[in-house]
């Protein structure tokens, strides 16, 4: 690994210059450019063709998610690590779909940043600590939550109570003056119901429902 | 009944009948001002002088008969007439009633006669004079006051309505009258555009007044629609105090409600503008936090993470820094959710429940589709805003442990709804817009929507905030 072409894509100059300070120690590597907004990131990726791309998030005219897809677009083999303040499930997640080869959370870079900078050039992707615990907290609520699949749909008290309503052959009119809520709430319920359960009328509802032994 | 000094012109071609009347008249007090022989002097004299009363001979020189003169005497004056005459076939008594005579004196007549007719004839002038007087003001007051009055009888047939009762409803009154009040006091609720029973129809037979529902629409006779309020019902009364009909009256309100309208126009604005500045300013702040100080300690930090070595201290001032940086991200997400900015609302509002789930350790649940349709920057606050108020209502306020955000586009509208399992919204704090209700009506209602809340003990409490889809496709 000798002479690694690196460009950073920050609107920070300050934070360019800790990403360079960071990076200077270690003699193969040079930072071959630095770019301010998501746009001249683009660029400068085309021009220089820089070994790896260290690419923040937050950037005015585009942001790093959007920059992210474009480059990978053009060179699906590019190498990007997200350096970015966030620590959302949403901005992670997104990126690792979009073909991030590394993200890693900026305070707490040092070390972190450059072994992620040591294994992406390898070929190999890295989360930093922060950032697998993130997914893997994730991924458990995602598993904690998965219920068997007919127990997939989960209705409000309310929502029970207008199902149970609508079995018995009310009318929205008569349950709004059964529950004293408004006819348009009682509305509201029963289009919220019917998209939940994915059914299509209030017949295919009651039978869904019913199937689900919620009533 | 004292006679007092009357002025009296005498129309009679006879002198001699002339003087005694006068001598006669004279001698009970009465004054005689003059004596004509012929219709065209008493013409010139009543225009001249004036008296209070004319007795009129039917037979007089001239080409004016007495009832021709008092013909024209009526048309001009206001002045009561007897007639003086020997004649009594049916013609001339009947052209003579005509003219609305306020007494006959049929030759030959005694003394006493006289005084008895001018003593009825002035009475009975009185009596209309003030009885005319009193119809006129009633007129006129009726005629004239702005407010819409329809009189109608107990079969709800119009009987009379003033000239503003005309304009509003676009029926004249001569089309009008005997026609059902229904047909032309056709009316509708505005908000559900129904109404089965008209209101004028309530409280015919009562003998107490009321008023309609406020928020009537009026059908005119050209099809239009004006609102209507500010109504009152009397019940007319005959003199034996029993009802024979009602009296409504209503104001036409098209200005008041236009007034009313633009001053929440102004005042929608004023919210709006309000409610955005206050955004403008977050995300101001937020991204000075973020992208100033937050990026600032960063750097501080990466610089001191490469003096680690030289200095023993620094691994403490490393983790002061962290702290310092997540209370700066903490902070600014607290103002403005970077989210907002690079997610739909639905990722935006799943992402918000399961942080605030992880928070509260309750069981705060997103429904709804992957993503949300397109919408502009301040309506996706909005709905944002709503949706964190409402949790943290049901957190902090209502007790509750489960709550459920759903995020819905069903037809026209965008629904969001957010229920929970407590104690409900107090009625008292919704009335009072306590706990961040108003701010959330007026995120509503600046994005055109409408936002409806309900509570109870045994349901817990229900916020839902209907936009119409095509207001977000506007604003975008």
């Amino acid at each position: 690994m000798n002479n690694t072409k690196i460009l950073i894509a920050d609107d920070h100059a300050m934070i360019r210059a800790g990403i360079r300070a960071l990076l200077g120690e270690e003699k193969e590597i040079t930072i071959v450019g630095e770019a301010a907004t998501g746009k001249e990131a683009i660029e400068k990726y085309k021009d220089l063709q820089p070994d790896l791309l260290i690419l923040d998030i937050s950037m005015p005219d585009m942001n790093g998610m959007e920059v992210t897809q474009q480059i990978l677009k053009e060179d699906p083999q590019a190498k990007i690590i997200i350096l970015s303040m966030y620590d959302d499930e949403e901005y992670i997640s997104r990126c690792i779909e979009y073909g991030v080869m590394g993200y890693v959370i900026k305070s707490e870079t040092g070390t972190e940043l450059a072994q992620a900078v040591k294994n992406v050039l390898v070929g190999q992707t890295y989360f930093s600590d922060q950032v697998q615990k993130i997914i893997f907290k994730r991924y458990s609520t995602n598993l904690s939550k998965k219920k068997p699949k007919e127990m997939e749909v989960e209705l409000t008290k309310r929502e029970i109570e207008i199902v149970k309503l609508i079995s018995e052959g009310l009318t929205s009119k008569q349950m709004a003056n059964k529950l004293v809520i408004s006819a348009r709430t009682v509305e509201t319920h029963r289009a919220n119901l019917i998209k939940k359960c994915g059914v299509h009328n209030a017949i295919e509802l009651v039978k869904k429902v019913e199937k689900l032994g919620l009533i | 009944m004292e006679p007092k000094a009357v002025s009296i012109l005498i129309v009679e071609d006879s002198f001699i009948v002339a003087l005694h009347l006068k001598t006669t008249l004279e001698a009970e007090g009465y004054q005689v001002i003059g004596s004509c022989s012929s219709g065209e002097e008493a013409l010139r004299f009543v225009e001249e002088r004036k008296p209070q009363l004319v007795l009129m001979d039917i037979m007089l020189n001239g080409k004016l008969d007495g009832v021709e003169t008092a013909t024209q005497i009526n048309t001009k004056f206001n002045i009561p007439i007897i007639y003086i005459t020997a004649l009594s076939d049916k013609s001339t008594i009947q052209r003579a009633k005509i003219t609305q005579p306020f007494g006959f004196l049929t030759k030959p007549f005694e003394d006493r006669e006289i005084f008895t007719v001018i003593e009825m004839a002035l009475y009975k002038f009185e009596i209309e004079s003030r009885l005319k007087e009193s119809e006129e003001k009633f007129f006129t007051t009726v005629n004239s006051i702005s407010d819409a009055v329809i009189t109608i009888n107990q079969d709800f047939n119009i009987l009379y309505m003033n000239p503003s009762a005309e304009a509003i409803t676009q029926w004249p009154l001569s089309q009008a009258v005997h026609q059902p009040v229904t047909n032309v006091l056709n009316l509708e609720d505005e908000e559900t555009g129904e109404l089965n029973v008209n209101p004028a129809q309530c409280t015919l037979g009562l003998r107490s007044a009321g008023r309609m529902p406020e928020r009537l629409l009026l059908h005119t006779k050209m099809g239009g629609k004006i609102p209507i309020g500010e109504s009152s019902l009397s019940p007319l009364l005959n003199v034996d105090g029993k009802g024979r009909g009602l009296i409504i009256s209503f104001k036409d309100m098209t200005e008041k409600r236009e007034r009313e309208r633009m001053i929440s126009e102004v005042e929608l604005k004023r919210t709006m503008a309000l409610i955005e500045g206050q955004e403008t300013e977050r995300n101001r702040i937020a991204k000075d936090l973020h992208d100033g100080l937050g990026q600032m300690l960063n750097a501080i930090k990466m610089y001191a993470v490469l003096n680690r070595a030289t200095d023993e201290r620094a691994s403490d001032m490393g983790k002061l820094l962290d702290e310092a940086i997540q209370e700066s991200v903490r902070i600014s997400e607290n103002l403005m959710p970077a989210k907002l900015r690079d997610f739909d609302l639905a990722i935006c509002l799943r992402s918000f429940c399961s942080q605030a789930s992880d928070t509260t350790k309750l069981d705060i649940s997103f429904e709804g589709r992957d993503h949300a349709m397109a919408m502009s920057q301040s309506c996706k606050v909005n709905f944002y805003r709503i949706a964190q108020e409402g949790v943290n209502n049901a957190v902090k306020h209502a007790k509750a442990t489960t709550i459920n955000v759903q995020w819905l586009e069903s037809g026209q509208y965008a629904i969001l709804s957010i229920e929970d399992n407590g104690r409900g919204i107090l009625m008292e704090d919704k009335q009072k817009g306590k706990n961040g209700l108003t701010n959330m009506k007026d995120r509503a209602m600046i994005m055109g929507g409408t936002l409806e809340i309900e509570g109870d003990l045994k349901r817990g409490s229900l916020v839902i905030v209907r936009v119409p889809i095509e207001k977000i496709k506007e604003h975008e």
